[in-house]
């Protein structure tokens, strides 16, 4: 379980991060090892998959899937700003923002919740940039810094890139681990990955 | 207690320059977001902290989860414990789907005090005005609104004033609107940073009575009264570099309403009144100045179409103003006009939360009187007054200086003011009567009772699915905050964004009417035929008595029957011309030079005709003419005879008159005004250019011209672009 974590941003949100190739997501009573959105979709609705560069979304047991209005059959692939529907019912935006980073963030956009309370599920590639930044996955507009997320030798470490050079001339810290369970304060923010 | 801190934190913020800090959504903004439990932890037994949510001056905001799994936001209270734990006992038994819920307070070890609240997930207000800095769409201000003043009059109706109303208080989850941090105590405080403004943020939304710790729920309606200008341009009324700044603006300016599209302006200005007790007297009544209502429940809803059988038959002063298009209220657009989304018309017969529809007060009297336009402008005028005169303070010495002023101008020119006053209610009562009856008209296959004398907005039948739509998707439904079944009914929608002008709204307009049977064309053309025949016939009735009464002494006014029927006539016959001409052309976009040419040929007919008839009544123009003794006017041999015009100058004078004026424009039911004295006065103008030059008797050619104009805009329909394009 350890690719599947959650991040809690003080004041901004929380969000599944699934450092995986694979995900399922289902409704209220799903597997375990699928997401599960609060609604009356089957418990094996639709899987995501990272494929070479892309993403490609795939109905599970001919559930009824479309991506911006089209039903789909079997895989697609998703781009950023695509809108998944489910059952009818549960609808999704699906969002890439960084030209520099394959991690996608997937929200929920009808009345449904995700399962634990978060806001969102962080499909996560590489690095993942939180922050006031346009291009951040997750948009902190009240921090002064962006924070890039990544994973070495299987823990999570950070890096905080400033808008102000620090005084050695680097525009970035230096990177630093991310403990589970332990919260990171910075200038005027604060998460914790659990 | 409260109100001591209050009144000595705003008065100190006045006077004294180095005090800036207080309790602001902007603190989250600018301060850290430095929480002081992190995720998991367990500062009140049986909540397990998830996330920090916000903080502000009182303490800090958590996500926490129950043992048992529910959500809620737990609220750390540091300052004032005794007093906000107070504050919020007193509330936790309110329920209103428009409030937050106050689930319980409790106490931990640490002798903190913690309010257990519902949990919303959705945006705050603050966040989705921070996303839309050009204001948010009419249709969502108006679903947002009507819930918020709900939840605020159900806070009165229970003897609580909330205090601190603003965008980071109101949150929005899925379309309801929840406000949260009621029942309070608002805390103020001197800063501790001296010397850096850290937050002016609650000054933007107080109420400039708080200075004088006056709290009744007038604060809220005045807070109401910022919020909704807010929403509509996505900044607030008064705004400054400085707390102090900013309270000398609430205290002493008016906002700018010509930002604020044109029905809300009424319910701003009275939000806003310097003076609490010339406010709204509820949010009900703020509300119902927008056409929200309040049902049982407790709930906004749209009221119901053709209420006039529930109506009063008195209506108040203010509905006859709304009537007369003074107060316009926002749902006075047409939902026939204005197509909303699907989902919306589909709902529209059903009573939905939130508003707009028909005008409240449409059951009171039949519409078309409130769309005269002579009453609509000279009410608008006073309205306007008025308003501009109830803004300024009554202690403030313009106040007195402009009473004074009043005064002093109907004692010393009552009298003489008296006499031509009573002459234009003379005049006027006729004329309303004959307008009255000929307005009554409705082109068929209109049920709407709004606008009558607006007519070109219904004249449009075009099948649903050819009617442009006005409604701004450019939020995509999915993004909306307001799922489809709250959106409501015919709200006016920010149609602004789709006309960027009134040349862009007219074109668009034009290929509408295009689309016009030729039944409905030649039904308003007759219609326009009776109407003008009306007008012609009074206003040539009030220019042959002016022509006596402006006569000079040596002028014979015994021959003034065969000139005064002449003009008459010529005025009709002009009128129709322009009337049968015009309204073909106003399918079309304008050219210019071509529709000159065409109306300088139809003149040279006009004018043959009116030689005609001047001949037919021999009409003694000699003895009819307006000239000085000393300047008698210059003719020309073979175009006049004495001081009589010939069928040449008849022709060329009639020819150049209207090929000169825009004759079109003014029968356009597209033009720009209902009523333009500008025109008037041009076309009287180039009557008396072309009598300099092509001598025609005055002042019949000068009368000719300026009633054609009168009567070609007072019975021609007309469209209000401001109400398509900015309503």
């Amino acid at each position: 379980m350890q690719n599947r974590n959650t991040l809690w941003i003080d004041g901004v949100g929380g969000y599944g991060v699934y450092d995986q190739f694979e995900v399922v997501f289902g409704g209220r009573g799903s597997a375990p090892e699928a997401i599960e959105i609060t609604s009356d979709i089957p418990k094996q609705s639709f899987s995501i998959c990272y494929m070479g560069d892309d993403y490609l979304i795939e109905p599970c047991d001919h559930s009824k899937v479309e991506v911006n209005g089209t039903s789909i059959g079997e895989a697609c692939v998703l781009v950023h700003g695509d809108e998944i529907r489910i059952g009818g019912s549960v609808a999704l935006t699906f969002a890439k923002p960084s030209p520099l980073s394959d991690t996608a963030v997937l929200r929920l956009t009808s009345r449904h919740r995700w399962h634990e309370s978060i806001d969102g599920v962080i499909l996560f590639r590489r690095i993942c940039v939180l922050g006031p930044s346009s291009a951040a996955h997750v948009n902190c507009k009240y921090w002064n810094s962006n924070l890039t997320l990544y994973r070495q030798e299987n823990a999570w470490r950070y890096r905080v890139q400033s808008n102000e050079p620090f005084s050695s001339g680097s525009s970035n810290s230096p990177s630093l681990p991310m403990v589970m369970n332990e919260r990171i304060l910075g200038d005027n923010f604060s998460i914790t990955i659990t | 207690m409260t109100t001591t801190i209050y009144q000595s934190a705003c008065k100190a913020m006045v006077t004294d320059p180095g005090v800036n800090a207080i309790e602001s959504d902007a603190i989250l903004r600018r301060t850290s977001m430095n929480f002081k439990y992190g995720t998991g932890e367990r500062p009140l037994e049986g909540y397990s902290i998830r996330r920090g949510l916000g903080i502000g001056g009182f303490g800090e905001v958590y996500l926490a989860v129950t043992d048992a799994g529910k959500e809620v936001a737990i609220k750390q209270v540091r300052r004032n414990l005794d007093v906000e734990l107070r504050g919020a006992s007193q509330c936790l038994n309110l329920r209103h789907p428009n409030l937050v819920d106050l689930l319980d307070i409790r106490q931990s070890e640490s002798d903190f005090g913690w309010i257990i609240m519902e949990y919303v997930p959705g945006k705050s207000l603050r966040e989705l005005l921070d996303e839309s800095p050009d204001g948010l769409s009419q249709e969502d201000v108006m679903t947002i609104f009507g819930q918020l003043g709900a939840g605020v009059h159900y806070l009165h109706e229970q003897g609580i004033v909330h205090r601190d109303l603003k965008p980071a208080n109101v949150f929005i989850e899925n379309g309801l609107v929840k406000i949260g941090d009621y029942g309070l105590a608002k805390f103020i405080s001197k800063s501790q940073r001296g010397g850096q403004t850290e937050s002016v943020g609650t000054f933007h939304y107080m109420a400039p009575e708080i200075g004088n710790g006056q709290y009744g729920k007038e604060i809220d309606i005045y807070s109401l009264g910022i919020l909704l200008f807010e929403m509509l341009t996505g900044s607030v009324p008064f705004d400054g570099e400085s707390p102090q700044e900013i309270i000398l603006k609430h205290l002493a300016s008016l906002p700018d309403l010509s930002l604020v599209p044109l029905g809300y302006r009424d319910t701003i200005a009275r939000a806003l009144h310097k003076d609490p007790q010339s406010r709204f007297h509820s949010v009900a009544d703020m509300l119902s100045s927008l056409n929200i209502a309040i049902d049982r429940s407790g709930m906004a809803v749209q009221p119901q179409k053709n209420l006039e059988a529930n109506q009063s038959p008195l209506p108040s002063w203010d509905a006859i103003k709304r009537h007369f298009g003074v107060l316009t209220p926002v749902a006075k657009t047409s939902s026939a006009s204005r197509p909303t989304s699907k989902p919306a018309a589909k709902s529209a017969t059903s009573r939905s939360p939130i508003v707009t529809a028909a005008s409240k007060y449409s059951g009171l009297r039949p519409v078309r009187y409130a769309q005269e336009p002579i009453a609509n402008a000279v009410l608008g005028m006073f309205a306007e007054i008025q308003r501009w005169f109830g803004q300024i303070p009554h202690n403030s010495p313009w106040y007195g200086a402009a009473l004074a002023i009043v005064i002093v101008i109907v004692v010393a020119r009552g009298v003489a003011v008296l006499p031509f006053i009573a002459t234009l209610l003379l005049c006027y009562i006729p004329y309303f009567i004959v307008w009255s009856l000929v307005s009554s008209y409705q082109p068929q296959g209109v049920s709407e009772q709004n606008v009558v004398l607006k007519p070109a907005v219904r004249m449009v039948s075009l099948p649903i699915d050819r009617v442009p739509d006005l409604v701004d998707h450019s939020v995509p439904e999915a993004m909306s905050p307001f799922p489809n079944v709250y959106k409501p009914v015919a709200a006016p929608t920010s149609s602004r964004k789709q006309f960027r002008n009134f040349a862009q709204w007219q074109s668009h307009k034009r290929a509408q009417l295009a689309q016009k049977s030729t039944i409905d064309f030649w039904i308003e053309w007759t219609w326009s035929i009776v109407s003008s025949t009306t007008i012609v016939s009074i206003l040539s009735v009030v220019g042959y008595l002016i022509a006596i009464a402006v006569a000079p002494t040596r002028v014979d006014t015994s021959h003034f029957i065969s000139a005064g029927t002449w003009t008459a006539v010529m005025t009709l016959i002009m009128t129709w011309t322009v009337l049968f001409i015009g309204k073909r052309w106003e399918r079309r976009d304008e050219d210019g030079l071509m529709f000159r040419f065409t109306l300088l040929t139809v003149g040279l007919g006009v004018g043959a005709i009116g030689y005609g008839l001047s001949e037919f009544l021999q009409v003694p123009w000699g003895n009819v003419t307006y000239f000085q003794r000393d300047s008698e006017p210059r003719t020309w041999p073979r175009f006049h005879s004495g001081l009589a015009p010939l069928l040449p100058a008849f022709m060329a004078y009639f020819a150049m008159l209207m090929g000169l004026v825009k004759w079109w424009r003014q029968s356009d039911s597209l033009r720009k005004h209902r009523f333009s004295v500008f025109s008037v006065l041009w076309g009287i103008l180039a009557a008396v250019i072309l009598s300099g030059f092509v001598f025609f008797p005055t002042p019949w050619c000068l009368i000719v011209a300026g009633a054609t104009s009168l009567a070609l805009q007072m019975s021609t329909p007309w469209i209000d672009s401001k109400l398509e394009r900015f309503s």
